[in-house]
């Protein structure tokens, strides 16, 4: 059942602990939000679950297997970021195709295939020979979301995906995650969208000085906020 | 003043063949450079902290120096350590060093301006640091070093100009000694300047086809 066991993640940059010592648990095909205010450490998390951040300390193990091989893990774990970070010299297809081609030796017509399914499954179908300057930032970051499905992964992680974009095309972003996690996807996703998290998440976690202080389930959460930090920080966030 | 054409077109042949020579120093130092630099640029990008600073103390160094000065060691001390060398060779390894030194900070800027956020996005997919630098960052770099890269080596070649003083029969060093021997100054000046002209302008209409050809 369980996916992903983090044990006592601790990471610090000079003087600054950013993770004081995170416990993390996620089943399959769980759907967790992550929120808290700026500087908490939410980034600086799911980039040590995916290693782009090296962790002082702590232990991480995805799928059973303690993370050794770091490109056999990333290769399993997905990642969408903020700044979407598409290659701006590539078309969309051949943003999508790119790793499956390079990285499990797909042919390019495979990779092409498989790009064009997944362009088709995040509604951008037609968009395929477009470069990323060609596309909204909306489209570029369903785009981001379909070059990490390409790779197949059993997690996927979200970094605050929506923050860049104008709220006229948060909504298209969303609904492909929400689609995503209804089709049995485990995600990790961090981001202050309250609504998606009531939507989506089964779970939602709120971190504070490099701690997770709180979580619970959608419901308990805003209804009945478990952290006197949180309440703080839902009647910020909601504008109450 | 008159114009000596007489004289433009006696000493032209001798400025011909030298301007071959030119030519072949230019570009074969032009070619180590090419071989070099992106290996030096690789290596103070992913290089461990030794060969990384190994190719940053190198780079510093040749930077630091006038090219008559690298030009100079080549030819006078590496027979010192047994690497006996003609001008022409020593001048070709000298210039090419500069050359390759000067186009890896041109690469190594290039790749390093694209930010982290591309590079972080192909390791998150799985491509190992090397990779993701030689297949995903250099592709989309090269658009950017072509155009300083042609400055330098349009430098390079106005270099090959210092090797007249290691006796190698080049443009600068040929129509210096015509000039002593001649006292015909302007004519052959004029000779010597298209000569430099064609050459380096070759050498940037053929880059500016090739920015085309990236940028289609
Ligand atoms: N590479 C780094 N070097 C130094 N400090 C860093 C680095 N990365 C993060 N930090 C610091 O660690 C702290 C936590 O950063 P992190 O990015 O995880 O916060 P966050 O919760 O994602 O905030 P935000 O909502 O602003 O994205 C911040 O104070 C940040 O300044
Ligand atoms: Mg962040």
């Amino acid at each position: 059942m369980t996916l992903l066991t983090a044990r006592g993640l601790a990471k610090r940059f000079g003087s600054f602990t950013a993770l004081d010592g995170v416990d993390l648990d996620l089943n399959r095909g769980e759907r967790l939000v992550i929120c808290g205010p700026s500087g908490s450490g939410k980034s600086t998390l799911i980039r040590c679950i995916n290693r782009l951040e090296e962790p002082d300390a702590g232990t991480i193990v995805i799928d059973g297997v303690p993370a050794k091989d770091l490109q056999a893990l990333r290769r399993r774990v997905g990642m969408v970021f903020q700044q979407f970070n598409l290659f701006p010299n590539l078309t969309a297809r051949e943003n999508i195709a790119i790793a499956p081609r390079k990285l499990l030796g797909l042919s390019r017509a495979e990779a092409d295939a498989r790009a064009e399914a997944l362009l088709d499954r995040v509604q951008l179908a037609g968009h395929a020979d477009k470069p990323p300057a060609a596309l909204s930032g909306g489209q570029q970051q369903r785009v981001a979301i379909a070059r990490a499905l390409a790779m197949e992964p059993v997690l996927m992680l979200f970094d605050e995906p929506t923050s860049a974009l104008d709220p006229e095309m948060i909504r298209e972003v969303l609904d492909v995650m929400v689609e995503l996690g209804q089709g049995g996807m485990s995600m990790i996703v961090v981001t202050h969208e309250m609504g998606f998290a009531r939507r989506a998440a089964d779970r939602i976690g709120f971190m504070d000085q490099g701690r997770i202080v709180a979580m619970a389930p959608p419901q308990q959460f805003f209804d009945a906020p478990p952290h006197p930090r949180l309440v703080r920080f839902l009647d910020n966030i909601l504008g109450h | 003043m008159i114009f000596d054409w007489v004289a433009f077109f006696e000493y032209f042949p001798r400025l011909i063949r030298a301007a071959g020579v030119t030519l072949q120093v230019s570009l074969l130092s032009l070619g180590l450079a090419c071989l070099l630099a992106p290996l030096l640029a690789l290596a103070r990008l992913l290089g461990p902290k030794p060969l990384r600073s190994m190719a940053q103390g190198m780079i510093e160094v040749v930077r630091g120096l006038p090219p008559l000065v690298i030009i100079a060691f080549a030819y006078f001390a590496l027979p010192k350590v047994g690497v006996v060398l003609s001008g022409f060779w020593c001048g070709v390894l000298a210039l090419g060093l500069v050359g390759a030194v000067y186009a890896a900070e041109i690469i190594r800027s290039a790749i390093e301006s694209l930010g982290c956020g591309q590079l972080e996005a192909a390791l998150a997919l799985g491509f190992a640091r090397w990779r993701a630098v030689l297949e995903i960052l250099l592709p989309q770099a090269l658009r950017r070093i072509l155009p300083p890269l042609t400055n330098e080596f349009a430098n390079l070649i106005k270099a090959s100009s210092l090797l007249s003083v290691i006796s190698v029969h080049e443009i600068s060093q040929v129509g210096q000694s015509l000039i002593f021997e001649t006292f015909v100054v302007i004519e052959i000046l004029v000779q010597m300047a298209i000569l430099y002209l064609i050459i380096i302008g070759s050498v940037t209409i053929l880059s500016r086809r090739l920015e085309r050809g990236l940028g289609a």
